[in-house]
């Protein structure tokens, strides 16, 4: 297991969104909403598998991504009609 | 509601009030200064305001050194060489005295980054008290300048509809190193008639000022003071800034006030990080200035960690109430004293100040209210380096000025005072200047996009105007829009050219913050159509006076496009009868217009409102304004209505079916309605066969004007009636 933190950033508005690692639920949050002020919505810090793929889905907007996360950081954000995954070797800056 | 307006001097009604004398109309507007003497000239006005500079006598070659002590020491006084004299510039800020109204004018003209731009501030005066009345830009300047004097001349926006909205100001040109001279503010009507004049003397060369104070966590010794751009390389020159460094350039003096305080750690609770509601709770307790006004008074806090973690640099955590007057940031990250530290640290703090201003990320300019495109590539405080599209966080400090955009410049210097000061509009409401540039035809138009704007022809005399708008792809490959294209959502805006000329964007009475849904324009759903309602909003009634309107209408697209709608006339007819005349009458006040914007409401203070719409229908009943009062009554008879008393006790009004079938029968086709709602159960599609009916039948049943008012609030109408259609 390894650490993952994942910074759920632009797009949300009052979304639900799910965190599932091998099919299994690990985390879920609703009313989700973009803090336009540091352009976060909302943060995960999970303990997940090396080398799983990750899945995250926005079942408010029926949008769903998987990306094979190697990365202590995951950035997602919704752009237009797409979610979008940006894993990172750095820790995500807001300000 | 505005009782006498400041650029004439005069009571609203007095404003456009003709006498007839033996046939022919005069129209009265006689001159006043600050509201209440007579207009000057310009060469009094200017003779004025420098009577009223300080006298400074001109500068020689030895300063301020007495010649004859020269002597003593073997020197010889220089014979006097004639010098050209140098004039101070005319920006900064001026503030007239006097009653019953003061101006605190801003003159942007000639100083550090000049905008061209003049705006004011105007408060009125009663007894011992001051309250603020409303705000003017001038967008589109002509200054000339003479050896003696600045004038500077242009057609003001104002957030109240102005009798004299022509400025000219005169200010005459002082030797450097003397005081400003006084600036005089003469408001004219379009037509070119005197209205009030302000002797505005000057204050500052500073077009704001800002109360600053600042608080620091007993974790973190030593707060941010200032840093050298030249330290590491950067796309502006060398100069050791501080956060009101950074504002001073911007215009802005942030004048260091209130009592430090050391905040205990304690505060953050167990956690031992911050979460929003407790710097909020920080900021009530220690910012020695804070009041829940809007003031120009601003709190920064030296935090060590928030709740988010270490990621989150700093944070505008003030967002609930009266929002912008706090921020925060965090030294656990950014603590330090190397250069790339004390950069960030500059950078971060200024960055922070300016959500307080009501600035947007530049990436997110798209998400203000109203909206401007989006300028992800600024280099400028409000964006993140790192996000820098043109080459990162490198790219981005090696071309950095250290400064805000041009647009952001003119916000913070220009807009409307409750769109930037702190304690203000809600964060992002009116954090974006209007553009007048946007209005105006691309050259080239490549966003795959139509606006259409429609509307009756013509509307009667007080009747709710309303507009259609449909957009629709013309590139059928796809367009992603907000789903619903509504003025109250922000994602529409709808310019309104009034026959006077002035012209306004309309402003809803009430936003919905929220983001919208997004829909793709293509071959299955190749348009969306909307009605707006757009007579009454937080300027009043947008359609006031009888005469030929313009509007013109746009959306910014997703990708940044501006689209822009045709330019539609609508006319709205002059009262022909008597009866016309008295009906009109008892539709337009604050109350009326507020009571069409909600579709009625039993609250106390709407109560005049309410009288009025009764009394229309008991004097008038065949009139078609009538039908307007039955309609707005009818939907609120339908509703339940609840109003909290003083004492917090809860009053529930039941819905009346019957008064509300009385009133609507004639207006609402409610048999229609019930036939379409047929054999449905669930709320939610009960309301939206009535609302889909109400749209498609309103026009058989009344005139064109009042369809387009059910129509665009035919949401809320069936919200309300579905319960008669059971």
């Amino acid at each position: 297991m390894r650490p993952l933190q994942i910074d759920f950033e632009d797009g949300f508005s009052g979304d639900t969104v799910v965190i599932r690692v091998d099919g299994r639920e690990l985390w879920r949050e609703d009313d989700v909403t973009t803090n336009l002020a540091v352009s976060v919505a909302t943060i995960a810090r999970l303990e997940v598998p090396a080398g799983m793929e990750v899945e995250v889905s926005v079942p408010t907007r029926q949008l769903t991504a998987t990306e094979r996360v190697e990365t202590p950081y995951l950035e997602v954000e919704i752009v237009g009609d797409k979610l979008v995954l940006r894993p990172s070797r750095e820790l995500p800056r807001h300000l | 509601m505005v009782d006498i307006d400041p650029t004439t001097g005069l009571a609203e009604p007095e404003l456009h009030a003709e006498h007839e004398e033996g046939g022919v109309a005069l129209e009265v507007m006689p001159p006043h200064e600050n509201g209440a003497s007579a207009a000057v000239d310009e060469e009094t006005a200017v003779a004025i305001a420098s009577a009223l500079a300080p006298t400074i006598d001109e500068p020689t070659e030895t300063g301020d050194i007495d010649v004859s002590t020269l002597s003593g020491l073997g020197i010889h006084p220089l014979p006097k060489i004639p010098l050209p004299l140098v004039k101070r510039r005319v920006a900064g800020r001026y503030r007239s005295a006097g009653a019953p109204f003061q101006v605190e004018l801003r003159v942007d003209v000639d100083g550090p980054r000049p905008t061209m731009r003049v705006s004011a501030d105007y408060y009125s005066i009663s007894g011992g008290t001051i309250n603020y009345f409303g705000s003017m830009r001038v967008d589109a300047v002509s200054v000339a300048v003479s050896p003696t004097v600045v004038t500077i001349t242009g057609l003001g926006v104002y957030t109240w509809s102005a009798g004299a909205p022509r400025v000219k100001i005169t200010i005459p040109r002082m030797p450097i190193f003397s005081r400003g001279g006084a600036a005089t503010l003469q408001h004219l009507t379009l037509a070119g008639t005197p209205g009030a004049t302000y002797i505005c003397k000057f204050v500052s060369p500073f077009l704001r000022s800002v109360l600053f104070e600042q608080d620091r966590q007993d974790t973190v010794p030593a707060p941010f003071v200032s840093y050298n751009t030249g330290s590491l390389p950067s796309g502006g020159p060398a100069r050791t800034l501080s956060v009101a460094g950074a504002y001073a350039e911007a215009g802005v003096e942030m004048q260091t006030a209130g009592v430090t305080d050391v905040v205990n750690t304690t505060e953050t609770g167990a956690n031992g990080t911050w979460s929003d509601a407790e710097l909020h709770a920080a900021m009530v307790r220690h910012f020695s200035l804070w009041r829940d006004i809007p003031q120009w008074a601003v709190w920064l806090f030296h935090a060590q960690l928030h709740d988010l973690g270490p990621g989150l640099y700093g944070i505008m955590f003030d967002q609930v109430g009266r929002q912008r007057q706090g921020a925060a940031v965090f030294y656990q990250s950014l603590a330090g004293t190397t250069a790339d530290q004390q950069r960030l640290q500059l950078y971060t703090t200024t960055h922070e100040i300016g959500h307080c201003f009501n600035l947007l990320h530049s990436w997110q300019k798209s998400l203000a209210i109203p909206p401007l495109p989006d300028r992800p590539n600024a280099l400028s405080w409000m964006n993140y380096p790192w996000r820098y599209p043109l080459g990162g966080a490198g790219a981005f400090w090696n071309a950095f000025p250290f400064q805000f955009d041009d647009q952001e410049l003119i916000h913070i210097r220009h807009a409307f005072r409750d769109a930037v000061v702190m304690g203000g509009n809600p964060f992002r409401v009116g954090s974006a200047l209007e553009d007048p540039e946007g209005w105006r035809d691309p050259i080239e138009d490549n966003s795959g996009l139509k606006l259409e704007l429609r509307a009756p022809r013509s509307f009667t005399f007080g009747s709710p105007v309303s507009v259609d708008l449909e957009l629709s792809a013309t590139d059928m490959r796809g367009r992603r829009v907000p789903q619903r294209l509504r003025p109250r959502n922000g994602n529409v805006e709808i310019a309104i050219r009034q026959p006077a000329g002035r012209v306004l964007v309309y402003k809803p009475l009430l936003h919905q913050c929220a983001v919208d849904d997004m829909v793709i324009l293509d071959v299955d759903t190749p348009g969306i159509s909307e009605t707006a309602f757009v007579h009454y909003g937080q300027d009043g009634f947008y359609f006031d006076t009888p005469g030929l309107y313009r509007l013109r209408a746009r959306i910014i697209a997703a990708d940044g496009s501006i689209v822009l709608s045709n330019l539609l006339e609508v006319r709205v007819q002059s009262p022909v009868t008597r009866e016309d005349d008295e009906a009109a009458d008892l539709m337009f006040g604050d109350e009326q217009g507020t009571l069409m914007y909600l579709m009625g409401s039993d609250f106390d203070q709407l109560q005049a409102g309410n009288e009025a719409f009764s009394d229309l229908q008991s004097r008038f009943p065949a009139h078609p304004l009538a039908a307007v009062a039955r309609l707005v009554q009818g939907v609120n008879a339908a509703r339940e209505f609840k109003q909290v008393g003083a004492d917090n006790s809860v009053t529930v009004r039941q819905p009346n079916p019957e008064e509300a079938d009385k009133l609507l029968k004639g207006v609402v086709d409610l048999a229609a309605a019930r036939r379409a709602v047929g054999k449905k159960k669930d709320l939610e599609s009960i309301r939206k066969a009535v609302a889909t009916e109400l749209r498609d039948t309103a026009r058989a049943k009344v005139d064109p004007d009042l369809a387009a008012y059910i129509k665009a609030r035919r949401r809320e109408i069936a919200v309300e009636v579905s319960g008669a259609t059971e």
